[in-house]
């Protein structure tokens, strides 16, 4: 966000709200679990990972960061595994993409860093499920790789073609709002 | 020594062309009582964000508590903020303003960004939440007050930091007599002190009481002088009002039958018995937190009642919820308008005739193609209660429609509902004014306040409030977390039965009852009943127990699903009793207060750590707004919680985008509020609740590190 009258640093009371909305926004999303793989019913899918995205394509990777963190906290005080995963797959999913499209703010550069999120999100939630699975389930660790073909890559596929899709069509009006929000917050010369 | 303020030909624009403010000169002495009338769209508003350091003028000399914050030179950030520092600024809607958990952590914001000493802010907090009346809600969740007393918390939030200048903007749009009274007179002891007070109103009743006003017209100071003296005596009571003051007629087409409605376990209404008759005008009036907002939602069938009912014979009961302009959402006014109609299955040509009608009806047709989101705020509430007023409904419940409204756009309101009245519809209207009473009703109910309200010695957090945490916050935190990690560690019968114990060592620490503890884990059940017959069926190793069919179990299978089964039931039990005892907020404070070691680093933990505890506070704003506009479309025949799932997708996506708009919104008036409420990065805050470590923090720390070795010394003793 630039603001003609202001010389603020980068921690502004407005970029605090902002970041606050967004952190929000996907801790209320993440309690919204639905299962989407009848295969595997405990394999839920949360939305909040698309807020994380828009914001990180709005602001930069480091609002990425920091607001997939302070989403998954509050997880992590009721599911501690769980919560670190959870911000785990988060970061591989909004980072990376915030920074390339931060670096390539055009349609095709949108599509590829999309798509780079999405395959490091399956990479990470696979290899982090195969880590985890052992603390939830009396599995051996062998069963769990055997998981990987018919479970864990459709679920985590399906998981990151449902929140590209969603980004998609979210990204026009958000970022169009978005975008009137701050011009009006310079035209509020707001110091 | 300098003036107050001092404007020397300030201009201001928002778009480079027309000027909102022009050529404003304006000196206002120190210890002066000043007051700014003028219509909506005077400029009114941008003038008091000038004022208090909010933005910055376009052109002209700004100077505030001595300090230059515009001349030809530009912005002085660094003098903005030594102004923002000295003075305090409540806007229109306190909920905004509000940043802190309780009601006292949210009045000791400013100190202690200020930095004063703890004791200092605690003093400062009594004093000012004394001044205000507020004293037996200083434990209160914010969220929980009526709007009324939102708007005593921002005053007493704003009194706190003992500013010089306070600057007020509609300070008692929906404060009652009593508050207003018990406000006013904490204000005279300011102004005694020599505090400077400017007071932004519309009305001339509010002017009377201070030494000078000036009113503003299109951008210009159009008088300054001494205020006219109306001294009206605005409380109301029983004797003072012409009409018959009863709860009931005989009759009714709406009736509230012993009616009780609580909320978080806490009662809102207690055994209310209310009536309207057709063709009446009831107004209903009573003191801040009587739950009159409630009643009209209960009454309009939005809400279901605990106990006792309400009985209808109306045909279409209209609501306008408070602050209705929050609920628009359309694109477009005519959009807005044409929803309702549009909903109860009207052609397209009837559905234009009644907007048509209403927009005439209201004096809004040439805003109808306008975007809901330019509209002045009296503008935006005209077009709300137009899209009730289109479905045409029999019954009309309007709660505080004029609050907040110049006097202008108020006396047509008025007179809009004295037409509609006269032509046979019935109307229930919330209202603190007695002018009101006496030019409208026909029929007037005075709800009393709830028992615990005029029994000083009982605070409603009593009830449901359990006694806070005496440990160090940041000792519960860091062995609360390393315990529910400790539980992926234990494997065998004896370290499981371990657990119990320390689950069951910490429901005693957080005195929660069994039935709460049923209650606040019933989100964790579904899981942990998956993950015990998961295992239990999954595990095929040891010894079979039972077959039947393709189903096998073994003891390894059943040993397996009461372990997982049993350390989830633990992670919940510890999480949920913790969470009763330590709030999110103490949490955070915990945490950050642990990672001051990384502030040396360069981090910025404080700002982290606000943002958290910022983003917790939305929550419930934003689920409060978005279940509000649901239920605004609700009462206009929209259809989100039913139909098919397409129809509900399609109503959801018309939700994002004024949800969304909304939030932005949130998030701009918390950002004022943040920078006047003395939020900077420069400063250094002191937190008022002073973290320190005590034996039975240490004790603590032991008991974990016994928990511990016991677990570990059991692993190793399971392989002898």
């Amino acid at each position: 966000m630039s603001n003609s009258t202001s010389t603020s640093t980068y921690w502004s009371s407005q970029r605090i709200a902002i970041y606050a909305l967004f952190t929000t926004l996907a801790i209320v999303l993440s309690f919204v679990q639905i299962p989407i793989f009848p295969a595997a019913p405990f394999l839920k899918y949360d939305p909040s990972g698309i807020v994380v995205l828009l914001a990180g394509f709005a602001y930069g990777p480091l609002a990425a960061v920091i607001i997939s963190v302070l989403s998954s906290l509050p997880h992590v005080f009721t599911d501690p595994f769980g919560g670190l995963i959870m911000m785990l797959c988060i970061l591989a999913f909004s980072v990376p993409s915030a920074w390339l499209y931060s670096k390539r703010r055009t349609r095709i550069g949108a599509f590829a860093s999309m798509i780079l999120g999405a395959v490091l999100f399956i990479i990470t939630a696979i290899g982090l499920n195969l880590l985890i699975t052992p603390f939830y389930y009396a599995t051996p660790f062998s069963a769990v790789v055997a998981m990987i073909l018919p479970i864990l890559l459709p679920f985590n596929v399906m998981k990151a073609v449902i929140h590209l899709l969603i980004t998609v069509l979210c990204y026009k009006p958000i970022t169009g709002l978005l975008k009137s929000f701050s011009a009006s917050q310079s035209a509020s010369r707001r110091v | 020594m300098s003036a107050a303020v001092e404007l020397s030909h300030v201009s201001f624009s928002y778009d480079g062309e027309r000027d909102v403010l022009q050529d404003i000169s304006l000196t206002v002495p120190r210890g002066q009582w000043l007051t700014i009338v003028g219509a909506n769209g005077s400029g009114k508003s941008t003038l008091s964000r000038l004022l208090s350091a909010v933005s910055a003028p376009t052109s002209g000399t700004l100077t505030v508590l001595g300090n230059t914050l515009f001349d030809a030179g530009g912005v002085h950030r660094d003098a903005y903020i030594r102004a923002r520092h000295a003075l305090s600024y409540v806007t229109q809607n306190p909920e905004d303003h509000i940043v802190g958990a309780t009601v006292k952590d949210d009045v000791a914001f400013e100190p202690e960004n200020l930095g004063f000493a703890p004791c200092d802010t605690a003093s400062a907090v009594q004093h000012a939440l004394g001044q205000t009346g507020m004293l037996t809600f200083s434990d209160t969740d914010p969220q929980h007050l009526s709007g009324g007393q939102q708007q005593r918390v921002a005053i007493a939030s704003a009194l706190a930091a003992s500013p010089d200048l306070l600057i007020l903007d509609e300070p008692f749009a929906y404060v009652d007599v009593a508050a207003r009274r018990s406000i006013l007179s904490s204000l005279s002891a300011q102004h005694s002190r020599g505090v400077t007070i400017i007071i932004i109103t519309h009305h001339e009743s509010v002017a009377a009481l201070g030494e000078r006003v000036i009113t503003l017209g299109e951008g210009r100071i159009v008088h300054d002088g001494k205020p006219h003296d109306v001294s009206a005596d605005e409380s109301i009571s029983a004797e003072r009002i012409p009409v018959p003051v009863q709860n009931e007629v005989a009759q009714p087409v709406l009736a509230a039958k012993n009616l009780t409605y609580a909320y978080d376990g806490r009662s809102v209404l207690e055994n209310v018995n209310v009536s309207v008759a057709r063709g009446e005008f009831v107004t209903l009036s009573g003191p801040n937190g009587t739950g009159k907002s409630t009643l009209a939602y209960l009454l309009a069938g939005a809400f279901q009642p605990t106990s006792g009912s309400v009985i209808s014979h109306a045909e279409r009961i209209g609501l306008v919820l408070q602050k209705p302009e929050k609920q628009l959402f359309a694109e477009s006014v005519r959009e807005d308008i044409a929803f309702g109609p549009r909903n109860l299955g009207l052609s397209a040509d009837e559905v234009d005739a009644r907007v048509a009608q209403m927009a005439e009806f209201l004096g809004i047709t040439d805003l109808l193609d306008s975007p809901v989101w330019n509209l002045s705020g009296g503008q935006q509430r005209l077009v709300a209660i137009a899209g009730t007023l289109a479905m045409k409904p029999d019954v009309l419940i309007l709660d505080e429609p004029t609050a907040g409204l110049d006097t202008h756009v108020e006396a047509r309101l008025l007179s809009v509902l004295e037409a509609l009245h006269e032509q046979g519809m019935t109307i229930l209207m919330i209202t603190h004014s007695l002018a009101h009473i006496r030019q409208l009703a026909t029929r007037a109910i005075l709800l009393e306040p709830p028992s615990y309200a005029a029994d000083p010695s009982v605070t409603p957090e009593d009830a449901v409030t359990a006694p806070l945490s005496r440990f160090d916050p940041r000792a519960l935190t860091t062995v609360t977390l390393l315990t529910l990690f400790t539980s992926f560690a234990l494997h065998t019968p004896a370290q499981l039965g371990l657990g119990v114990l320390v689950a069951l060592a910490y429901v005693l620490l957080a005195h929660i009852r069994p039935s709460e503890l049923v209650t606040e884990l019933h989100g964790f059940w579904i899981f942990i009943a998956f993950m015990g017959l998961f295992n239990l069926f999954f595990v095929q190793s040891g010894a079979e127990l039972v077959q039947f069919g393709p189903v096998r179990l073994t003891d390894a299978g059943v040993w397996a699903g009461v372990l997982y089964a049993g350390r989830f039931a633990l992670l919940a039990v510890v999480a949920v009793s913790v969470l009763h005892i330590l709030p999110p907020a103490r949490i955070t404070d915990a945490v950050e207060s642990l990672c001051g070691g990384l502030k040396r680093l360069g981090w910025p933990v404080h700002e982290l750590s606000l943002m958290m505890s910022l983003s917790l506070r939305f929550i419930p704003i934003l689920t409060r707004d978005v279940r509000s506009l649901i239920t605004a479309q609700e009462l206009r025949g929209g259809t989100i919680r039913h139909g098919s799932l397409a129809v509900r997708a399609r109503s959801a996506q018309a939700l994002i985008v004024p949800s969304f708009a909304n939030a932005l919104r949130h998030a701009d008036k918390l950002s004022v509020a943040l920078d006047i409420r003395g939020f900077d990065s420069s400063a250094t805050r002191v937190p008022w609740r002073v973290m320190r470590m005590t034996g039975r923090d240490w004790a603590l720390v032991a008991a974990f590190v016994v928990y511990l070795a016991a677990v570990v010394g059991l692993y190793f003793v399971s392989f002898v």
